[in-house]
This record gives structure tokens, sequence and C-alpha cells, in this order.
């Protein structure tokens, strides 16, 4: 049964992708809605368990917009990985307030690196160096983190329930 | 203490899950995420219209309410601009009817008109949520891969990169992919636009011989077949030579922009 819970999440999060945020956050120049859910989906199931959903929703979301998958999407593991990293040796899983508060920057920073990872991979001319990209997808990415991370953390919840696992495991 | 080995480590899974994706992209196994692409969309597709309808329809009313306050200026503007077109509509009435006489008297072919099919955007995406578009028509409806895709009566924005039994992914002339021939609409200008990564547009490839100057508008020349003549493309920004010296070269300003597209056209290929 959990299983189909998770299938609802990585839907969810593939429609949130494709059809919503864009919509509404106007001018994005990154895939936001990924870079978030990295940073949630590590912060609740830890690394290992992080890639298959995260991998999942990536491929997904790739070959439908792209039909092919993109380098730039390797970014989503990196993220994935220095999540987990800093939060086993910060302990911010713990402190549920201020690591939450903390993972929104960390969410809207990697935001803001996607953008350079992207203009690394296309070229960086001085013309074009675009930091007020990176500001605007930094806020926005920490704006859409109090969104997604209660909505993430409600279908994670329903899986550990129906799974009868123990509610705050360390990751 | 127990020491973990390399391989149990979390670095080893990131930089195994790393190698993989890696390869995945640089192979680009299109047999792989084709089917991937076709089976998820036509799961997702019912979904992905609501969702982006309520997503649409709820950003159009709060830019709504929030716009109220400029509505009069904003009125006055376009009833100013309504009226200029008006006159320029009589003398281009006038300019056709004369040109279709004289195509007659020359015994050229009338221009074709597009066999149309409306389509909605349900879904974006993209480095800069400008490269590709998901509409509301697939297969379907007749359309095909390289179609061109529309917005009003022929602002070009893209052409259809795959489609999906009811809907389609349209690539934008923003993406690094796109290239279009295009020409000033006097001819004294040729050259091709290409996306830069989402970042925008650019008139390139121009001969150095070839006159044009900023605000000059642009259309598709019809070379190469792939776009019919005369579809609008946008506004010439400052022209500049190329690094080699050999080439001039523009930035482009489409009328539309790409993150606001809602409802396209696309040009049927079978009855143009």
């Amino acid at each position: 049964m959990s299983i189909w819970v998770r299938c609802l999440s990585v839907f969810s999060v593939v429609v949130l992708h494709i059809a919503i945020v864009p919509v509404f956050f106007l001018g994005v120049s990154t895939p936001i809605t990924l870079v978030v859910v990295a940073v949630v989906w590590t912060a609740l199931l830890g690394f290992p368990a992080v890639l298959f959903p995260l991998l999942s929703v990536v491929v997904i979301c790739d070959s439908i917009l792209f039909g092919a998958f993109q380098f730039a999407s390797l970014y989503f593991v990196l993220v994935a990985y220095a999540v987990s990293f800093f939060m086993r040796r910060t302990l911010l899983g713990e402190r549920s307030g201020l690591g939450f508060f903390i993972l929104a920057i960390f969410a809207g920073g990697a935001a803001g690196g996607y953008v350079f990872l992207n203009q690394l991979l296309i070229g960086i001319t001085k013309e074009s160096y675009p930091f007020g990209d990176m500001l605007l997808d930094s806020f926005l990415a920490f704006t859409l983190f109090f969104l997604l991370a209660p909505l993430l953390r409600w279908f994670e919840l329903v899986i550990r329930t129906l799974r009868q696992e123990a509610q705050f495991a360390i990751k | 203490m127990v020491r973990k080995l390399f391989f149990q480590t979390k670095l080893s899974k990131a930089l195994l899950a790393l190698c993989i994706l890696g390869f995945l992209a640089w192979w680009n196994p299109s047999f792989v995420m084709k089917p991937i692409a076709a089976v998820t969309q036509v799961l997702f597709f019912p979904f992905e219209r609501l969702f982006s309808y309520v997503a649409f329809e709820s950003r159009e009313t709060v830019q709504f309410l929030s716009s109220i306050g400029e509505l009069k200026t904003r009125n006055e503007e376009l009833l100013r601009e309504n009226l200029d077109l008006r006159a320029e509509e009589a003398l281009l009435k006038e300019v056709r009817q004369e040109n279709e006489t004289l195509r007659r008297d020359f015994d050229l072919n009338l221009r074709k008109q597009y066999q149309l099919v409306a389509a909605e955007v349900v879904g974006l995406g993209g480095l800069a949520q400008g490269q590709s578009l998901i509409v509301n028509q697939g297969s379907g409806a007749h359309v095909e891969t390289g179609m061109p895709v529309v917005v009003g009566k022929g602002i070009l924005v893209g052409k259809i990169a795959e489609v999906f039994i009811g809907s389609a992914r349209v690539d934008l002339l923003s993406s690094p992919e796109s290239m279009v021939a295009v020409t000033t609409p006097d001819g004294l200008a040729k050259g091709i636009v290409r996306g830069e990564h989402g970042l925008g547009l650019l008139f390139d490839m121009v001969p150095r011989t070839d006159v044009f100057k900023r605000g000059d508008t642009i259309v598709t020349s019809g070379l190469g077949g792939e776009f019919p003549r005369g579809l609008l493309v946008g506004t010439l920004q400052d022209p500049e030579y190329t690094p080699d010296k050999l080439f001039q070269r523009a930035p482009v300003i489409s009328p539309v922009k790409y993150a606001d597209i809602r409802f396209v056209s696309i040009i049927l290929r079978s009855n143009p």
C-alpha cells in the first residue's frame, strides 16, 4: 500500500513541476520545484533512500519536457548529498524549528547554485551573468520550501504509518 | 568503532549515482526516454490539464485584481494604439487588394491561408522556463513533429518537438536547438534566429552588406521549407558585429512573453 502513496507523491511533484509552479513563478530560470523537493525529501528520507524517488521524478520530468536526460539534472543528486552531509554533521534534522528554517535557506542557496551551474555548462559571459536570476530563484525556492515541505512531510507520515515505522527515525 | 568500507559510504553511492546519470545524459538513449515520456505523459496529461487550468485562472485573477489601479491609464493607451492601428489597417487593406490584383495579373499563386489547430498550454519547462511547452493537442488532432506553433494570427513561437497521444511538446524559439531562417520584411537583411539557452533570441549570421536597424521587425523567410514565409518572429535591438567581424547580429525581442503563453495555434502541414 505504501508504494502507492510513494507513487502518488512522485506524481504530485511531477504535476507541480510541469503544470503549476511555472505558471505562478513567472520568469524563474531554475527548476525550483525539483531543487526544493531534493532538499525536503533528503531531510525526510535520508540520502540513499531519496535516490529512487528523486531520480524517478527527474527522469520523468526530463523525458516529458526535453525528450532526453539533462546533464544539469545531476545537480539534484549533489544537492541531496550535500543536505545529507550537513544534516548528519550539524544534527539539523533534530532541531525542528531552526532546522526547518535553515533547510529553507539551503534550498534557496541550492536554487541559486543551479543558475551558476547552468551558466558554467553554457558558458559565462560578463554581460549575461545572471545575478538577478540567482537572487530571484533563491528567494522563490525559499518561499516554495514552506509550501512543499508540509505537503511532502504529510506523504511521508502516511507512508510511515502504513509501514508502522517509528516516527522519529534518525537519518 | 567499526569503520565503514568506502563502497558502504553515502559518498560512494552518490558517486555511483552521478556516474550512472552522467553516462545516461552522455549516451542519451532515446529508445528508453521516448517510451517513458509517452507512457508518463498519457498518465499525467489529465492532471496537468486540470491543474494548469486552475493555476492559469488563479494567476489571471490575481493579476487582474492587482492591476485594477492601472486599468484607466492602460485603457487610454490602448485606445490611442487602436486608433493608430485602424488607420494602418485601412492602408494595409488597400495594399493587400493591390497585391492580390498584381499577383493575379502576373499569374502568381495567391498566398495560402494556414490551417490552424488551437491548443492550450498545460505545462511549461526548461532551463529558463522558456524552452518548452506542453500543449493539449497531439496525434489525435493530426499534429506532427516539426509543425510550426504560432500565437495569434502569425507570431511564431516554436515548433512541435514530440507528439504524444493527447498532447505534444513544443520547443520554443529560445531553446538552444532552435534555428529559423528569417528576413526583414523588405528583404534587405537575411539571417537566422537562434535561441540563447532560454535567455532570449539572437538574429545572427547576417552578412556585413545587409542593412537593418534597431526597431526593424523580422519574419520567417520560408527558406528550408520548415516554416512558412511571413510569420512574425520579433523586433530587432541594436546591431553589432560578431567577434570575427564577418557577420552582423542583434538581439531579438519577441512580441510575446513565452512564460505568459496560454493559448497557441499549430499550423498543420497537411493543408496549408
